[in-house]
């Protein structure tokens, strides 16, 4: 499978021979899964959507036409999942905790998702705090540093797959990571 | 040499350069003063600890991908059995035409693109909404189905519910009484299709917002 770049293997692929599909899922799979996880907070949710994506760009592969780059459009695909699924979490985290049977209010079950990610996901302590002060950060800036500094996209990329100028990248990449020292400064990281 | 103190996007757009270029700070920039240097070292910081979530990743990989082929194969045999069999304008025909009989079938006037004829009307001027189901027995399931489509019930009688709901409700409640889960991908998709093909007046807007009055009732 690894005589073909990756344009070779997504013109073999629209062209029906979709085994090479794998080659594509295990190239990008990581990050795609960091980028949801970042943006979604939580393993499962994370990994799910991962899968959801992949499948998604399976489906629409016939409608690349190469235009930008692959990753770029993969990007597109992942953040737009990611924002749709952060709207139905926040909805989520609304539903009462109560259900009503009968006549009689019964508490529903609340469960930590927390609960068993150490065995998941190796986390340090500086990690999780950088995960935390991460998630707090404005959209915007968060999915800039993702970007950035965790995929290290180059700034042309990233503008292509946020479709902001260039200038506007650096400047959004320039608050984001003062904004980040600044909470952990504040939580004795630095 | 006078020192000279760089803003924190400065200093920030000095680590990209500096990281590509793999050099230290005070060789690209002699002119930087102390507290700039501090001010550096922890954006450094910040982005090395940032780095770090580049060690996450998907536990059981193996599963992940073979979860993940098989459920994109899947959604390739179900597009090959309907579309990609045949070329796409007889694709569309077929898709416009199933889009039009379920139309038809459902009482709503469904008007072409090209000559705008309400090739329903005659079913519509006699208009009666009936919803056929299979199984009649569990009268509260479907009654949550008719309320979770805006629909409002007005009678119960022995085998028959009557309710009310606007058209677009009447339909996507029909569907979802009536076929089969794949049935249901097919209809959304030709449904779509015809919509976006549409040019947005295919359908009048007005018909479709109408309240119907409507029965449910056990097919025979």
């Amino acid at each position: 499978m690894s005589e073909y770049n990756e344009e070779e293997m997504i013109k073999l692929i629209q062209e029906g021979k979709t085994e090479y599909y794998e080659t594509i899922i295990k190239k990008y799979q990581d990050r795609v899964f960091r980028y949801a996880y970042s943006k979604l907070g939580n393993y499962d949710d994370a990994l799910e959507a991962s899968q959801d994506i992949f499948v998604s760009v399976f489906r629409s592969l016939k409608n690349f036409r190469g235009e930008s780059k692959f990753s770029t459009w993969l990007y597109s695909i992942t953040s737009n999942y990611c924002k749709n699924a952060k709207r139905k979490q926040r909805r989520m985290n609304v539903v009462s905790l109560f259900r009503r049977d009968e006549n009689e209010e019964v508490e529903l079950p609340i469960i930590d998702e927390r609960e068993g990610i150490e065995e998941k996901v190796e986390l340090s302590n500086t990690f999780e705090i950088a995960k935390e002060e991460l998630q707090k950060l404005p959209d915007d800036y968060r999915e800039i540093l993702i970007l950035r500094d965790i995929e290290e996209y180059s700034y042309e990329e990233i503008a292509d797959i946020l479709k902001i100028s260039l200038s506007n990248v650096k400047v959004r990449i320039h608050r984001g990571r003062t904004m980040l020292k600044q909470r952990l400064h504040n939580r004795g990281l630095l | 040499m006078k020192k000279k103190r760089y803003t924190c996007e400065q200093l920030s757009e000095m680590y990209d350069i500096i990281c590509a270029k793999s050099d230290s700070l005070k060789k690209l920039y002699p002119d930087v003063c102390d507290e700039s240097v501090k001010e550096f070292e922890q954006i450094e910081k910040t982005v090395e600890i940032v780095k770090q979530m580049q060690n996450l990743s998907i536990s059981d990989i193996d599963n992940f991908i073979s979860s993940t082929i098989t459920k994109c194969e899947s959604s390739k045999r179900f597009k090959h059995s309907i579309i990609n069999k045949i070329s796409l304008p007889a694709a569309a025909a077929i898709i416009l035409l199933v889009g039009a009989l379920s139309y038809n079938a459902y009482n709503i006037p469904v008007i072409t693109p090209n000559n705008s004829l309400n090739i329903a009307s005659e079913v519509v001027s006699e208009a009666s909404y009936i919803i056929k189901v299979s199984d009649f027995s569990d009268m509260n399931k479907i009654k949550l189905a008719v309320l979770e489509h805006g629909g409002v019930i007005i009678n119960e009688s022995d085998g028959r519910l009557t309710a009310k709901s606007k058209i677009t409700n009447y339909i996507t409640l029909k569907r979802d009484l009536t076929l089969s889960e794949e049935d249901k991908i097919f209809y959304n998709r030709s449904r779509n299709l015809l919509l976006a093909g549409s040019n947005s007046n295919v359908y009048s807007s007005d018909y479709i917002d109408q309240t119907i009055i409507f029965d449910i009732v056990l097919s025979e």
